[in-house]
């Protein structure tokens, strides 16, 4: 029985994610976009989502958080909370490579912010990323 | 790059079909997350496209009038039709007014002025008349009434502007709420002067000169109508200074429609200059408020607009000749017109308009010319407009009728009823028109249906028409029935083997110029020629076997060469003729110039089919003269249905009185109005 053989480029391929830089910066080597990929273009992708409002991808006004009006609410212990399920819900409905394991929103007072941590595994790789921002109310 | 999909104007098609291309290449692999950066793009990407070749698609779709949507954009394209959409209408009641004046040094004023602006308030809107009316006081009560007072909600504005020709200036009537069909435009020549001149509303250009005061109305845009006026060489343009003045009626248009309760708010000043108030008069309603109508929908537009621009102002087909006749004849009760090619034989480039008139007289040379000459302007270049007469043809009926004695009615009431139904019949078919058919059955239907004392009915039907001839001049003269002829059998034998048949036409009195003293008819032989004759008292004498010919089957007659000097009561007096034997009329003319003009000899003929008569050209009318009725009781004999013998053709020296057919002047709607 003759088998197709399973070679590395193939393994390679399906795992592969690129993408563009967010900040769309040039490459000063090749002139060109940045690129980013595999695990970093999925990091970037979270962190999109989540800054993402509602609305803003034209066409599709249910893409995004509502994190952003969220940040206008009285910080205390229960938004943070509705945050943090916030961010849950946008990352499960519309990022399927990622399996969240915690999302962490912590008010900081002094200043009106609030710290989110998100801590995930990206599905069929045995590895956990974190990623960490500040959001804040635009000044 | 291979497009799957090039019509694809959704956002999410185009999102794809990116998609599917970027599938193809291996740069990038994230396009199908909704959170990657590339899906950013993506959707900007999409989202200039969609707009693009939405913008694309729309400005197409507004450029032709069958699918643009803005209104605006219709209106725009209309503009270029010259098709002016209907705005906003005023709505109309009808009242009567009555104002008591009162005395002064003893006698009342002779008259009472309502004037201009709002009258009345009724359902929470303001009434108006457009203009001053003045009614005369009546000088032994001092009532003035004011009848039949036609009052617009609205409210009058004044609206001017000073002109300037340095500027290129528009003049908008600023309101879409303008019954512009009350748009009075004024232009004063300068801010200070106190007389102006009214301006008219024209729609074309034809016969304009460069100095008439006009204006020319078009919808701009927000259901603004503009007004242009002329450039010195079509109407009378505007110079720098003069001040233009829009006086016209905001309105509700069809909310104030139904307003039956109003309460009077007018003034009233009499011819002494003394004011009177509301307090004096009272308001009768007479139609409530109606015929408010909002403007014209854009669908509207889009269905009248190329349609009016296909048939204005041009004369094409026959029809539109037809119409535009009407337009500038407007004595012209009915009009036909047909092209010459229609005829037998055709006569080509010319287009035959023929005219029945109101009063029903033909129309004189001059009148002809005027028609032709003002349907020239409407016409094609090549053809040539000929009005001509009507072909009239007449249809006289003897009606026989046997009715019922036992029914207790009498004669007369029968006689009169039978009228009466012949005139609802005729009214019902419209038979004194073109395009009309006489039918028998009909006619008869009717008869029998009009006293429920008739029993039987019989009609005989005969055909007349006129020969009118020149005086004193030889020719022959040939009438058509456009239908065939009763062929009459054989009856009598001449004793030298060929048989006799009963005359199948008889004509009125005539004189000739070889015999001016004697009154001569002719008939025809039964074999196809024509015979005149004239009665000695017990006998008839022929003077001519050979005095014309007679075609049955096509119902042609040509009576001459014969040199008519009179005819039916229009005979040459004695001073004029010189006779030289009292018995035949032999004689001579003494003097041609004082011969009758103006003659017609009546001719009758028996219809060979006559239950049926239909028109022989689309210029033919056929009329329907009073029938004579004739009511006899149950168990008379009814006489024969073809009138052998006895035709009375002297009877009709005069154009007989038809059957008087009411004019329908509610063409259209049922308004039963006596106001609108």
């Amino acid at each position: 029985m003759a088998l197709k053989n399973i070679d590395g480029k193939d393994f390679k391929r399906s795992r592969s994610f690129t993408d563009l830089l967010i900040s769309m910066k040039r490459n000063p080597f090749t002139y060109d976009v940045y690129t980013v990929k595999n695990d970093n273009s999925i990091k970037q992708s979270v962190k999109n989502l989540v800054l993402t409002t509602p609305g803003e991808k034209p066409f599709q006004p249910l893409v995004g958080s509502r994190v952003s009006q969220m940040l206008f609410e009285p910080l205390d212990a229960f938004t943070a909370d509705t945050i943090k399920d916030e961010i849950i819900n946008t990352i499960n409905q519309y990022e399927p490579r990622v399996q969240l394991t915690s999302v962490d929103v912590t008010p900081i007072y002094e200043g009106n912010k609030l710290n989110v941590t998100i801590e995930y595994r990206i599905v069929g790789l045995p590895i956990v990323e974190t990623i960490s921002f500040v959001l804040q109310r635009p000044e | 790059m291979q497009l799957n999909n090039l019509t694809a104007l959704d956002f999410e098609d185009i999102k794809s079909s990116i998609k599917s291309y970027l599938r193809t290449r291996n740069e990038f692999s994230d396009y199908d997350f909704d959170g990657s950066t590339l899906s950013y793009l993506i959707d900007v990407l999409a989202y200039n496209t969609y707009y693009t070749s939405f913008n694309a698609n729309m400005a197409m779709n507004e450029a032709f009038i069958t699918s643009a949507t803005v209104r605006d954009n219709i209106i725009n394209i209309a503009k270029t039709l010259n098709y002016t959409p209907r705005s906003i209408t005023a709505s109309k009641a009808c009242v009567n007014l009555k104002v008591q004046t009162s005395l002064n040094n003893g006698v009342y004023p002779s008259s009472l002025t309502l004037r201009k602006g709002a009258v009345a308030t009724g359902g929470n809107f303001v009434w108006n008349v457009l203009q001053d009316v003045t009614v005369n006081v009546n000088s032994t009560t001092g009532i003035a009434e004011f009848n039949k007072l036609l009052i617009y909600e609205g409210a009058i504005i004044n609206f001017s502007y000073t002109v300037n020709t340095f500027s290129s200036q528009i003049y908008k009537v600023p309101s879409s709420t303008a019954d512009i069909s009350t748009l009075r435009v004024t232009v004063k020549a300068n801010e200070s002067s106190t007389t102006s001149d009214t301006y008219s509303l024209v729609e074309t250009v034809t016969n304009l000169s460069a100095t008439e005061r006009v204006y020319f109305l078009s919808e701009g845009e927000d259901m603004q109508y503009e007004v242009t006026f002329g450039d010195d060489s079509l109407g009378r343009s505007l110079k720098d200074g003069e001040v233009v003045n829009f006086e016209y009626l905001t309105t509700s248009g069809p909310e104030a429609n139904g307003v039956n309760v109003f309460s009077v708010i007018g003034r009233f000043v009499d011819n002494l200059n003394l004011s009177y108030n509301s307090s004096v008069s009272t308001l009768t309603v007479i139609d409530s408020s109606r015929l408010g109508d909002s403007a014209e929908s854009v669908e509207s537009i889009k269905y009248n607009a190329p349609r009016y621009y296909s048939t204005q102002y041009r004369a094409v087909t026959a029809q539109d000749y037809a119409t535009i006749t009407k337009k500038v004849y407007p004595n012209a009760d009915s009009v036909v017109a047909y092209g010459g090619d229609s005829l037998n034989p055709p006569v080509y480039g010319k287009v035959y308009i023929v005219v029945k008139t109101k009063t029903g007289t033909l129309l004189n040379d001059i009148t002809k010319k005027e028609i032709s000459s003002d349907l020239r302007q409407y016409a094609m270049a090549s053809i040539d407009p000929v009005v001509i007469d009507p072909d009239d043809i007449y249809i006289y009926n003897k009606i026989f009728a046997i009715y019922d004695t036992s029914k207790g009615t009498n004669t007369l009431d029968i006689a009169t009823n039978i009228q009466n139904s012949i005139k609802d019949w005729a009214t019902q078919t419209q038979i004194n028109n073109f395009n009309s058919t006489f039918r028998s059955q009909e006619l008869q239907r009717a008869v029998t249906l009009s006293d429920n004392a008739i029993t039987d009915i019989s009609v005989q039907t005969s055909i007349l028409k006129y020969i009118k001839p020149n005086t004193n001049q030889t020719n022959t003269y040939c009438i058509s029935t456009g239908s065939p002829l009763y062929n009459s059998s054989p009856s009598k034998d001449t004793g030298d083997g060929t048989c006799n048949k009963e005359p199948i036409l008889l004509s009125g009195t005539f004189r000739t110029a070889d015999r001016p003293g004697v009154d001569q008819q002719f008939e025809d032989d039964g074999y196809g020629n024509l015979r005149t004759f004239y009665n000695t008292g017990n006998k008839k004498v022929y003077t001519n076997n050979a005095a014309g010919t007679v075609n049955y089957e096509t119902g042609e007659i040509c009576f001459g060469p014969v040199n008519i000097i009179g005819a039916g009561a229009s005979v040459p007096g004695l001073d004029v003729i010189n006779v030289t034997d009292s018995i035949t009329g032999t004689g001579t003319i003494l003097d041609p110039d004082s011969l009758p003009t103006g003659l017609q000899i009546p001719v009758s003929f028996i219809p060979d089919n006559s239950t049926t008569i239909p028109a022989s050209t689309p210029g033919t009318i056929i009329n329907v003269i009073t029938p004579e009725v004739t009511v006899n009781p149950i168990g008379t004999s009814l006489p024969s249905t073809i009138p052998l013998n006895s035709l009375t053709p002297t009877v009709f020296d005069q154009t007989p009185t038809l059957v008087d057919i009411d004019p329908i002047n509610n063409s259209g709607s049922l308004n039963t109005s006596s106001c609108f």
